[in-house]
């Protein structure tokens, strides 16, 4: 595919977390060098290390010397693939961010996205062919939906390109790497998708089972969206009205009943009275949870203990060429 | 032949300023330079910046030097001297090596005058990524009004300078080095001065007696035209991967430069038997990186968005091998002794000069 016109102006970046693919990072910089150097004029490619275990930071460090513009952060401990993935964000300069998950995206959509992006899009989402269908997933799209107000399109995954404006909106968030994968539909921006079948490279970054799928949907929902805190307070001041007005019926019955049962009064009376403080107190408490949960969230999500640059020497391959020409006047 | 008393390799601040300071003890001077004109390197081929050790917050040492040898060259070079801007020095919240309250203890354990930015001057810079920005005391000089004030003093003092004259050989002859040049002349000379600064090991003959390991690297440098509000203003953010832009006086233009895409390439110079870092460096093929630069810089300060690449200026810079982990940057001073005595000198800033006419003056010259 040729480079439209504009991509001669426009600066972007490649954002690939990576935890141990020592296997198969070399593959994956080498094709995406190939793919991006085609395309871009400008661009980095930013990879982050999510604290291999392997020999991963070698190669890459080793892959510098040959190719150019390769960025790496390594962050100091495992964070999982969406803080690496806002690791390479919060650090990429381009005018465009790509990002993508180097264990199942194919490279060679990285020119349909630019293609949409050009169109005026600002998010170009992937959308995995194999993850549209399914009742869990449908129950957590429209439990979002409902909770939030947003359109999500189905099947979303980390095959992503941001405009800088979506990509500065992302970093404001201090719970972006809770929420990375719905950020952008939080205002509205064009959203454009590319639809793909995932491939198989390995599976640094763990395989994804049913619980960790269950335990995300929830983080997301309970991080997108305070409702589920408000319904805490309904539920609470439900109980304690009910509380109240069953501790009232207990009063009445002991004052206006003859035949009660010895010591009903005495055990339905303090229990109702205390459920009545409880859920008060709960009601209470969880407003002002409702209220910190709005300002919280001021910790740094991660710290990077390292970088470093492509430094790629020409003259190490054409030392004949050097020899003897002594013009120093050039440059 | 022609028997002189002192011969300087090189024609760079370094190169002149030690042929100045010979000059007042001994007669016959004379300084080699390869180019058309002096300063044609290093010299002129940096940010221009006079340090006033704000920029050695982890090197206490290299700092309170910095303070007092920015009054002497602010002393001794008024007219190459240009203040009228606004030096910022910001602190980067992330990745900073040193926090906001850090720099202002160093500030004021070296007696570097600082105070908070001004509130307009605030606004330019993004508060997720500035932690704090200060206003400091930090000239920066202009490169031709500086040559062409060492070249009147070095023609006043009876220096000789040979242009396009480059040294072909040193040879050792008796208690005095004999120096052979690319125009077929022979120089006899007591006393030999290498300023070479990245030609130091490239003198043929100077090699030998000279071991400490120096470090070559290619250096890019942007030259912007800054937007209307960054004219008046030089803006660094420390200390870590961040940049730098501030007036370029010879050209009325800003410079960009960046810790990360600044340094293209280095290698450790093996001496005279690997290629010339010059050559090395009108080999190199090397992509610009200023719209990295910029495009980084940017996020710090929004409104270098309207800033325009016009130039890179790309040069040689020389390290010493062991400056690579900390911050300091001593000068390097080789001296042979026996039988005929070779200077060896090479200093990463301009106003280093003072430490090395020190040594000079401690040596008994």
């Amino acid at each position: 595919m040729t480079a439209p016109e504009t991509s001669l102006d426009a600066f972007v970046s490649i954002v690939i977390p990576l935890c141990d693919a020592a296997s198969r990072v070399e593959e994956l910089v080498i094709e995406t060098d190939r793919v991006v150097r085609g395309l871009f004029r400008h661009y980095e490619i930013v990879l982050v290390d999510d604290a291999s275990r392997d020999e991963t930071v070698e190669i890459v460090q080793c892959l510098q010397k040959s190719i150019e513009n390769i960025q790496l952060y390594c962050l100091n401990r495992r964070s999982g693939l969406d803080v690496a993935m806002v690791a390479g964000l919060d650090n990429s300069i381009g005018d465009f961010v790509i990002t993508l998950n180097p264990e199942t995206d194919p490279l060679h959509l990285i020119p349909a996205l630019w293609e949409k992006a050009q169109n005026g899009n600002e998010v170009v989402c992937g959308v995995r062919t194999d993850r549209v269908n399914g009742a869990l997933r449908r129950l957590f799209y429209r439990t979002f939906e409902g909770a939030t107000g947003l359109r999500v399109p189905r099947g979303i995954s980390d095959l992503r390109l941001y405009s800088r404006r979506v990509v500065s909106y992302i970093t404001q968030n201090n719970d972006r790497h809770l929420l990375l994968k719905v950020l952008p539909f939080f205002t509205s921006y064009r959203v454009a998708t590319v639809d793909y079948a995932p491939v198989k490279r390995g599976n640094g970054f763990g395989d994804r089972s049913l619980s960790n799928a269950l335990l995300s949907g929830v983080t997301i929902l309970l991080a997108s969206s305070i409702r589920p805190l408000r319904l805490l307070t309904v539920m609470s001041l439900l109980a304690s009205t009910l509380s109240l007005l069953f501790a009232a019926y207990v009063l009445c019955v002991a004052l206006l009943k003859r035949h009660v049962v010895e010591g009903w009064i005495s055990l339905a009376l303090p229990m109702a009275v205390m459920f009545f403080f409880l859920s008060t107190i709960l009601g209470i408490l969880s407003e002002y949870i409702f209220m910190l949960a709005q300002q919280s969230g001021n910790r740094p999500v991660y710290s990077i203990t390292k970088e470093s640059t492509s430094s790629v020497l020409e003259i190490q391959r054409k030392l004949n060429v050097v020899e003897g020409s002594g013009d120093f006047s050039k440059r | 032949m022609t028997r002189l008393d002192a011969v300087i390799v090189g024609g760079g601040f370094f190169g002149c300023s030690i042929a100045r300071y010979v000059s007042g003890r001994m007669n016959a001077v004379t300084v080699i330079e390869q180019e058309a004109e002096l300063f044609r390197h290093a010299s002129s081929i940096n940010q221009a910046r006079i340090h006033n050790g704000y920029h050695y917050p982890r090197s206490l040492q290299t700092a309170y030097r910095s303070r007092v040898n920015f009054q002497s060259f602010v002393r001794d070079f008024p007219e190459c001297v240009v203040s009228s801007f606004t030096q910022l020095y910001a602190i980067g919240r992330r990745q900073s090596k040193v926090s906001a309250r850090q720099f202002e203890r160093f500030c004021n354990i070296v007696g570097a005058p600082w105070k908070p930015a001004r509130a307009d001057h605030m606004n330019l810079f993004d508060p997720r990524l500035i932690e704090a920005a200060y206003e400091v005391t930090e000239y920066a000089f202009d490169a031709t009004i500086l040559r062409d004030t060492l070249r009147r003093m070095l023609d006043s003092a009876g220096v000789e300078v040979r242009l396009r004259t480059r040294v072909e050989r040193v040879e050792t002859a008796g208690t005095s080095s004999r120096v052979f040049l690319s125009d077929g002349n022979e120089l006899e000379t007591k006393y030999l001065f290498n300023c070479t600064y990245a030609g130091l090991r490239h003198v043929p003959g100077l090699g030998p007696q000279f071991s400490t390991p120096i470090k070559q690297e290619i250096t890019e440098m942007a030259l912007i035209e800054p937007p209307d509000e960054l004219r008046g203003l030089g803006i660094t953010v420390m200390c870590g991967p961040f940049f730098s832009t501030m007036p370029f006086p010879a050209r009325s233009l800003h410079t960009l430069s960046h810790v990360r895409y600044t340094p293209h390439c280095s290698w450790v110079d093996s001496g005279v038997d690997s290629p010339h870092p010059y050559a090395t460096m009108a080999a190199y093929a090397g992509a610009s990186k200023s719209l990295h630069m910029l495009k980084d810089a940017q996020r710090y300060v929004p409104s270098l968005a309207k800033a325009r690449i016009v130039d890179s200026l790309f040069e040689i810079k020389t390290l010493l091998v062991r400056n690579e982990i900390d911050d300091g940057r001593p000068i390097l001073m080789e001296r042979c002794e026996s039988p005929n005595t070779v200077y060896s000198i090479m200093g990463g800033k301009i106003d280093n000069i003072y430490d090395a006419l020190d040594r000079l003056k401690a040596d008994g010259l």
